[in-house]
């Protein structure tokens, strides 16, 4: 391998070119930097500058809060303004910048840190918390610091790659407003939500590159290849002619595929799986429905908790997204998973601050935070009763752990039912309900749900991370997080047979569902329906079609009698190879998958 | 120099909006103003140092004030903390 390329885990693909950007943003971790004895004047001047910006937001946030609740309760702002010109901050950092030459944001982590810690120590909760109006001001002076921040890179006007050490998912859609072709960040999952967002806009990503990120300077020239997770600093002529022809060789493959997009999913023998597409924004529903998607499989509601932080959506403003949804996917059916909130995913008006629970994976969540918010939960089910009527809507509600649960979450919806009865709102009476199955518990009392929904959806994505106690977000860990490990496929075995021995339908809609690498054991698993990123439908389709249902099925069989999950993921590759023997994408020149459909 | 010892007598103690006060108050003074509590000093006109302190109600702490202005210091210092900075409890 040459010595500029750099090899990291694709989260999106496609191949990009451009000039590279260098992001930092708050909350990253903070990077030591050794300076030049010349350079610490300017580095305090630096830093002077960001304690001054940030007064400036402060009592700007400060004039918001008196004016929304008086003069009384802005004092807190008070406390943190007078932090920025505490002696025992701001001098304190300057010391370290001179004494140790660093830069100011590592100095200034240095002093933060160490409050924050003097008051973490303390007894009383209330001294404690003071800990964190310490490192909130200090997370801002940080964000100052920074020269240049993600909102700003929409006034870049050519094609530019984002190095950075993580992006959020609502960053990744910020980066739309500007000419960004590709993105490279340290750290972030497969399965994370970023992943997700960056597939569905098509922006090519790699993630995984921290040797690249501490050597990578704004304005160098790079190549991404998002296919096979490869970054390319300052490539040769030869290098940009090889993946210019790469990117042009995939493109008119995915063509190919587009144009058969329609076809349904048939395999040779007659077995039809119904492809879906998994969405989270309004937008994307058009490229659902462009990519051949039969329906949405997943439509995450969460957007429009997290889009405006300072207020919960209205009835209305939810009912408008579900009747566009139902009316655009129509006559395929939406399925509509409830707020999948806690975790990460709060914001202030919910009533609960983030990071409070030491263990937020297991914490108050999905259904569960529903259930204790009922007014907001029953707001967002009456908005999808009465757009019920647009189209084929279903409800699904997410980290159901069992029976019990369940029944409480249909009585709030037959709650619901019964408030737009009194108002004489039209709904659809038997709107379908169904179930994430995505916690090992109701995983393992299918037969017992089963026989209260008419669907399940099978989550993958947390579903592994619940069975095998690995956080999907771990990059240390993700060598165990595993979908072939013997255990996932046995429960889901199981959740596929108990379902259908009562007749209900099983749909999956985790990120494995669009990874061609497992689209036979799926098949073979015996899924009425998957659901996917768009972008990966076409090719998923074309793999189905072009296989017979007894195969996936004995292959499937002959998964579950292996003991590892590197003895299946082992066989998998060799059947891949065996049924697919130029790959998924073949050489160029040479027929694609055959088509049989 | 001036010293004095005054009981926190409030219901919140010198939490951040009493400390936000003091702090406000104290850099009015030219004089140095220190607070000490439990052996532990700090300067009083900087907040984390007063919050520091984790003075609750019923704490003493020791004011030192020292300087041109150290009696008007000391008399309005003193007199914010028993007026409970003027938070009605």
């Amino acid at each position: 391998m040459k010595k500029n390329i750099n090899k990291g885990t694709p989260l999106s693909p496609g191949i990009g070119y451009g000039k590279l950007l260098l992001l930092e943003k708050q909350h990253t971790p903070v990077f030591r930097l050794e300076l030049e004895p010349g350079q610490i004047d300017e580095e305090i001047q630096r830093f002077h500058k960001a304690l001054e910006k940030t007064k400036m937001q402060l009592a700007g946030l400060k004039e918001q809060l008196s004016a929304r609740l008086g003069e009384g309760h802005s004092y807190l702002m008070d406390a943190q303004i007078m932090m920025l010109d505490d002696q025992l901050l701001v001098a304190r950092t300057e010391d370290i910048i001179r004494t140790d030459r660093v830069n100011a944001e590592w100095a200034l982590n240095e002093t933060s840190s160490q409050w924050a810690k003097e008051f973490n120590n303390m007894k009383d909760k209330y001294w404690q918390e003071r800990g964190d109006d310490v490192e909130d001001v200090a997370n801002r002076i940080q964000a100052n610091l920074t020269q240049i921040d993600v909102h700003k890179i929409a006034d870049v006007d050519e094609d530019v790659i984002v190095f950075s050490y993580q992006l959020s998912p609502s960053d990744v859609v910020e980066l739309q407003n500007a000419p960004v072709v590709a993105f490279v960040t340290e750290i972030g999952g497969k399965t994370g939500h970023t992943a997700i967002i960056a597939r569905s806009l098509e922006i090519p990503a790699v993630t995984g590159m921290n040797s690249v990120i501490s050597v990578a300077r704004s304005g160098q020239m790079v190549i991404v290849d998002g296919y096979e997770g490869m970054v390319i600093l300052d490539p040769t002529p030869t290098q940009i002619r090889e993946y210019q022809n790469k990117k042009r060789y995939y493109e008119e493959h995915s063509n190919i595929l587009i144009s058969m997009k329609d076809r349904p999913a048939i395999t040779k023998d007659g077995r039809k799986i119904v492809v879906q597409a998994n969405i989270e924004l309004p937008d994307e529903i058009e490229t659902a429905i462009k990519s051949g998607a039969q329906g949405v499989g997943l439509y995450r509601s969460e957007f429009l908790f997290l889009s405006n932080p300072d207020k919960l959506p209205t009835e209305d403003e939810h009912f408008q997204v579900y009747k566009n949804l139902a009316e655009r996917v129509y006559p395929h059916s939406a399925i509509v998973r409830t707020a999948d909130l806690g975790a990460e995913k709060f914001t202030p008006v919910m009533g609960m601050g983030p990071n409070r629970e030491p263990n937020p994976a297991l914490g108050i969540r999905g259904i569960r935070f529903c259930l204790q918010k009922k007014e907001l939960f029953k707001v967002q089910l009456r908005a999808l009763l009465r757009a019920s009527v647009y189209g084929r809507l279903k409800i699904m509600f997410p980290m159901i752990s069992g029976l019990s649960e369940l029944r409480e979450a249909k009585a709030s919806l037959e709650e619901a039912k019964e408030e737009l009865r009194l108002n004489k709102m039209d709904f659809n009476e038997n709107i379908s309900v169904g179930i994430m199955v995505e916690v090992p518990s109701a995983g393992l009392t299918a037969d017992l749900l089963a026989q209260e929904v008419d669907f399940f959806t099978i989550g993958t994505n947390d579903l592994i991370q619940y069975l095998l106690a690995v956080d999907r977000n771990n990059d240390h860990l993700s060598y165990l997080y595993d979908a072939m490990h013997p255990t996932v496929i046995r429960l889901m075995k199981f959740i596929v047979d108990k379902a259908h021995e009562a007749g209900v339908k099983v749909g999956l809609c985790g990120e494995m569902a669009s990874d061609p690498q497992y689209a036979l054991v799926l098949l073979g698993l015996g899924l009425d329906e998957v659901s996917m990123n768009p972008v990966a439908i076409p090719l998923i389709k074309q793999i189905v079609r072009s296989v017979k249902y007894s195969d996936a099925r004995e292959l499937f069989e002959h998964c579950l009698t292996l003991s590892t999950a590197q003895e299946i993921n082992e066989f998998l590759l060799e059947k891949t190879n065996q049924f697919f023997p130029s790959g998924f994408f073949a050489p160029r020149g040479t027929a694609l998958i055959q088509d049989n459909s | 120099m001036l010293q004095r010892d005054v009981l926190i007598s409030n219901k919140k103690g010198l939490h951040a909006r009493a400390a936000s006060k003091l702090v406000q108050l104290a850099t009015k003074f030219e004089s140095k103003i220190n607070l000490s509590r439990d052996g532990q000093i700090s300067d009083g006109k900087s907040i984390l140092g007063v919050l520091v302190l984790a003075a609750h109600m019923g704490s003493t702490i020791t004011i030192t004030t020292d300087g041109g202005d150290e009696q008007e210091a000391m008399n309005a210092i003193c007199d914010l903390i028993e007026r409970k900075f003027d938070e009605g409890e």
